[in-house]
């Protein structure tokens, strides 16, 4: 398999404190790669290694085919990226700032800046300048510079931070939008899972400096089990009808008023009748699905 | 290197830093004017006068030096900006190469400008009120444009000095402060010689140091951005 970018060994410590170890990262030419972990799991770190930004005390990043070593400029064309928070010369206007970007990226295309900031969402704010802007602005800012030029790689950190749930859906539509027209990679850092879930193609969960798996979110479905979920007024009685009535064992009770049954034996006609039956008032009912959140939670509970 | 240099004095506003750079002209010219006015003082040599425009020239650019060393370079490390720059497909010692000469450009034409203007200022003071012991004459120039060259050497490199230092920490604080350290190193230095100013082998010194001093610098600290 061909890998757009790749990390092996990845290692890095700072003062004697390994924050990244032996992160094998696999990327896959036009797909987009959910980053996740805990604050402080070692995401910004790695990302910082794959752009260059901070050399690894052993183990290498391979990008678009070729090694990254300290004179790796050339590949930095092909990549937009966002690191840790939105920087920008406050002093100047989002527009000039972005004219710049495209100065260092040797980067022609004018007409590009004003679709951009469209394409972010950013309208109305020519002759303001940055230190103007809002941290939810300086973010859409920080994402149209990512995606100006057009690049076969986008790397991304957190790019969701400070923005509204409505940004947060144009956003996410953003990303899908440019990973199927224009066939950009995408390589998306979030704690945001629900975020992560809805555009990757494929999960890397890291924690402690560790990746702990790197799994395809198709594959993450197929592990994916329905379950009932139900909210009743007696959560006593309830356990009660659901092991001797029933004859449920399979099901836990999460707070005094709702419980999980993963016994598929049953359907949830069946167990709503029964419970009404017994006299107990079932404020709802449902089948519902293990999210990704639920599965990071059981990654992250094994280690 | 020059786009890198245009593309530096894009992200500040030069105008600001030239005004700055008029009010320490007026500010050194008014200084003059006070010191030659000062009855309690006897009539000094235009030479003197020169050393006087000198120091005045050694707080002020030094000091200036250190400021645009902060706001152009340690800046960009603390604001984080400099992650931007470094993901661009630049030779990032040339990078900061590009923004070491627009620095060390800027401030070596102000000090001409500078030492041109208080020159010219002296002279009609001189004409004006005769002020100074003696009469100004080509060799008086001489002496002049080759102290105001060998300073403007020195200052530049007293300032490459606050980046190196400014650069080990990372801080505005420790640029600005070692510009002041620096100054009154120089002080030290040139008055424990004969003529109170650099001569060839201080200034030759000073460059050695510096080139050493930037070589160290671009190789360990450039890229620490942790």
């Amino acid at each position: 398999m061909e890998y757009i970018m790749e990390t092996r060994n990845l290692v890095k410590s700072y003062k004697n404190k390994t924050v990244v170890d032996a992160v094998n990262i696999h990327v896959k030419k036009g797909e987009i790669y959910g980053f996740v972990g805990p604050n402080g799991a070692g995401k910004s770190t790695v990302m910082k290694m794959m752009l260059n930004l901070t050399n690894p005390d052993s183990g290498e990043v391979s990008i678009f085919g070729k090694k990254i070593g300290d004179k790796s400029y050339e590949c930095l064309k092909r990549i937009g990226s966002l690191i840790e928070t939105p920087c920008f010369y406050e002093k100047i206007t989002g527009r000039q700032n972005l004219e710049l970007h495209c100065e260092y990226m040797g980067f022609h295309n004018r007409e590009r800046i004003g679709e951009a900031m469209q394409l972010a969402g950013l309208n109305n704010i020519d002759g303001k300048s940055v230190s103007h802007y809002s941290m939810g602005m300086k973010q859409r800012l920080a994402i149209a510079r990512a995606i100006l030029t057009k690049p076969e790689l986008l790397v991304l950190d957190e790019p969701i931070n400070a923005l509204d749930p409505e940004g947060i859906r144009e956003m996410r539509t953003l990303f899908r939008h440019i990973n199927q027209e224009y066939g950009t990679t995408i390589f998306i850092s979030s704690h945001i899972l629900s975020e992560v879930e809805q555009i990757a193609d494929t999960v890397g969960i890291i924690q402690g400096g560790k990746l702990l798996k790197e799994i395809s979110m198709s594959d993450i479905r197929k592990c994916q089990t329905d379950y009932i979920e139900l909210e009743v007024d007696d959560m006593e009685r309830t356990g009660y009808v659901l092991e001797q009535e029933l004859g449920l064992s399979d099901f836990k009770v999460i707070t005094d008023k709702k419980a999980e049954i993963y016994d598929s034996d049953k359907s949830v006609k069946e167990i709503s009748a029964v419970l009404v039956q017994n006299g107990i008032g079932l404020i709802s009912i449902g089948v519902k699905q293990n999210s990704l959140e639920d599965y990071f939670f059981h990654i992250i509970g094994e280690v | 290197m020059m786009h890198l240099m245009k593309l530096e004095l894009k992200k500040i506003h030069l105008l600001q830093y030239i005004f700055i750079s008029f009010i320490a002209i007026i500010f050194s010219m008014f200084f003059i004017c006070v010191a030659l006015n000062d009855v309690s003082n006897h009539a000094d040599t235009f030479e003197n006068t020169f050393r006087v425009v000198q120091m005045i020239f050694a707080f002020i650019y030094v000091i200036f030096f250190s400021v645009l060393v902060s706001a152009m370079v340690i800046s960009e490390y603390n604001n984080k900006t400099i992650l931007l720059m470094f993901t661009y497909p630049v030779d990032r010692k040339k990078m900061m190469l590009s923004k070491l000469m627009v620095i060390t450009i800027f401030m070596a034409v102000s000090m001409l400008i500078g030492y041109v203007c208080c020159s010219l200022f002296i002279i009609w003071t001189d004409y004006q009120f005769d002020w100074i012991y003696g009469d100004f004459s080509v060799g008086v120039l001489k002496n002049w444009i080759s102290a105001a060259l060998s300073s403007i050497i020195v200052f530049c490199c007293l300032g490459l000095w606050t980046f190196v230092a400014g650069m080990a920490k990372k801080s505005v604080a420790v640029t600005i402060v070692s510009s002041i350290i620096f100054i009154c190193l120089r002080q030290i230095v040139i008055t424990a010689g004969e003529r109170n100013q650099e001569n060839v082998w201080m200034v030759l010194g000073a460059v050695i140091i510096s080139l050493a001093a930037l070589q160290y610098t671009f190789t360990k600290k450039i890229m620490q951005i942790d």
